[in-house]
């Protein structure tokens, strides 16, 4: 299991911060990530500001992050399983992803305690970009 | 054959007002054999030794190469957490530090000038009086480089060799369409070309070389494309100077990318913003479309780029054939996520209120 780690990814700018105790927030990359080193998809300062940047959340708690061995993409399931307590979100994540044609990925990242909305940013946000795509919202334990 | 095209015309000194007119807001590449008052070299020689037997226990910041820690990253990683940002040294030490590891990619870059420093360099005529000037320092190894990217400050800059020769590389902003760039910086590896092939594609590009010697200064105009090469150990200094009030916004308020560089380019000349018509109403469209709240950094990214796809004042030049050996080779999704880091970094595209566009609009 991977331990969530945390860091502070702010900005400190007035912004929806959509913390809720007790969900889980995930992205996944549908991209090849070859040739994208290690270090970043370990949780790096430039995904945290991916996650600013395009969908407005500040990360300031915890999160985990996976990969592909390979990075490439494979099976969602495989990426999701080692985060933390993903017992309890992984199956409803997988019902969600093969509902919209994403069940598989190269790179995920759960934020935990948080429960994004991109609704509440308005019809113009989109669910991101091949490279960050917005999975959904689930309750965790 | 020359190190260099050397296609950069020599005068010995230009006002203001026609370096400007005539180069400056033309993109024309110029160098001044004589543009201080009184020369550096009389107050400080022109040779390593004589500079730090001058400047010696000044202290500075020294870190590897913006542009070159950049690519390094990209390849091997992030810096591990805690990693100094920069050394501080004084000057001698720094050279010492040279002498002892000649091909140390460790230099300093573009830290604003020192007090003791400036006041011995003095000031090129051509940029006295200008509240807006600022000078930074650049202090490195030969061998060192500086890749091939555009200042997002908008100003032009008189860069001043006090010791060593640089060869300085430009490209004018029509060029973007070939430098595959990210963000503010090409991808071409300057560095890994040789003299001849770098040549061949500088003239291609519609672009200039020279190799600048101690006591002289050239003038990069505004948001040219630019590239060092470190010929010797050397030190320059630099004035950056005569920007206007709308470009002033836009490099505090807008990303860096091929797109504004290019409107913002083709403004440079102050006297084009006070034309009545398609300038004017061009300017207005953005800073219109900056203004208006959006959901997230990225939509207004997109939103920005959109408005300067429409309002663009002339197509770039149609792409020159270069090889993909001499680019740096990125994943896509490392390109955007250079963006993003970019657009946080600069904690661009948060404003929430048309308020915002009051000051610009006039």
């Amino acid at each position: 299991m991977t331990a969530p780690t945390e860091q502070d990814a702010s900005g400190g700018e007035p912004r929806p911060r959509f913390n809720r105790p007790g969900y889980v927030s995930l992205w996944l990359s549908r991209a090849s990530l070859v040739g994208v080193p290690d270090g970043y998809l370990d949780g790096a300062p430039e995904v945290l500001a991916w996650l600013f940047v395009d969908f407005g959340v500040a990360v300031d708690g915890a999160f985990s992050t996976n990969y592909t061995a390979d990075h490439e993409v494979g099976p969602l399931r495989a990426l999701l399983d080692p985060l933390h307590a993903s017992e309890s979100f992984a199956d409803a994540a997988i019902v969600e992803a093969e509902t919209r044609g994403l069940g598989e990925a190269s790179f995920v990242i759960g934020l935990y305690d948080v429960d994004f909305d991109p609704a509440r940013l308005g019809p113009e946000v989109s669910r991101g970009t091949p490279a960050l795509t917005f999975l959904g919202s689930f309750p965790q334990r | 054959m020359s190190e260099s095209l050397d296609n950069v015309t020599r005068v010995v000194d230009l006002g203001r007002e026609e370096l400007l007119g005539e180069h400056g807001y033309r993109g024309r590449p110029v160098i001044l054999t004589e543009a201080f008052e009184r020369p550096p070299r009389e107050v400080l020689g022109e040779t390593l030794d004589d500079v730090v037997g001058r400047l010696g226990d000044v202290r500075l910041p020294f870190r590897p190469e913006y542009g070159t820690l950049l690519m390094t990253c990209l390849q091997r990683g992030p810096l591990p957490d805690g990693a100094p940002d920069a050394v501080e040294a004084t000057l001698a030490e720094y050279w010492e530090m040279v002498r002892q590891t000649p091909d140390t990619p460790v230099m300093c870059a573009e830290e604003a000038t020192p007090s003791e420093v400036a006041e011995l360099v003095g000031v090129p005529r051509a940029a006295r009086g200008d509240a807006d000037m600022r000078s930074t320092l650049f202090i490195g190894n030969a061998g060192n480089v500086a890749p091939i990217h555009f200042d997002g400050d908008c100003r032009h800059v008189l860069l001043h060799q006090l010791f060593g020769r640089k060869l300085v590389v430009m490209l004018p902003p029509e060029a973007a369409s070939s430098l595959r760039s990210v963000v503010n910086f090409s991808t071409l590896w300057l560095r890994e070309m040789d003299a001849e092939e770098r040549r061949d594609l500088v003239r291609r590009l519609g672009g200039w070389e020279c190799v600048l010697s101690p006591g002289e200064t050239v003038l990069m105009p505004a948001l040219i494309w630019h590239g060092v090469l470190y010929l010797d150990d050397g030190m320059s200094v630099n004035f950056r100077f005569g920007r206007h009030a709308r470009h002033r916004f836009v490099s505090e308020h807008l990303h860096l990318d091929h797109r504004v560089q290019a409107f913002a380019a083709a403004t440079v000349d102050p006297d084009t913003l006070a034309e009545a018509g398609a300038y004017a109403d061009a300017w207005l469209r953005l800073v219109e479309c900056w203004a208006t709240p959006a959901p997230t950094p990225y939509a207004k990214y997109l939103e920005l780029c959109a408005c300067l796809d429409a309002i663009a004042p002339s197509p770039s030049s149609p792409a020159v054939d270069v090889s993909d050996d001499l680019f740096a080779s990125l994943p896509q999704v490392v390109a955007e996520a250079l963006l993003r880091a970019h657009i946080f970094k600069e904690r661009l595209y948060l404003h929430r209120s048309a308020r915002d566009l009051r000051p610009w609009s006039k």
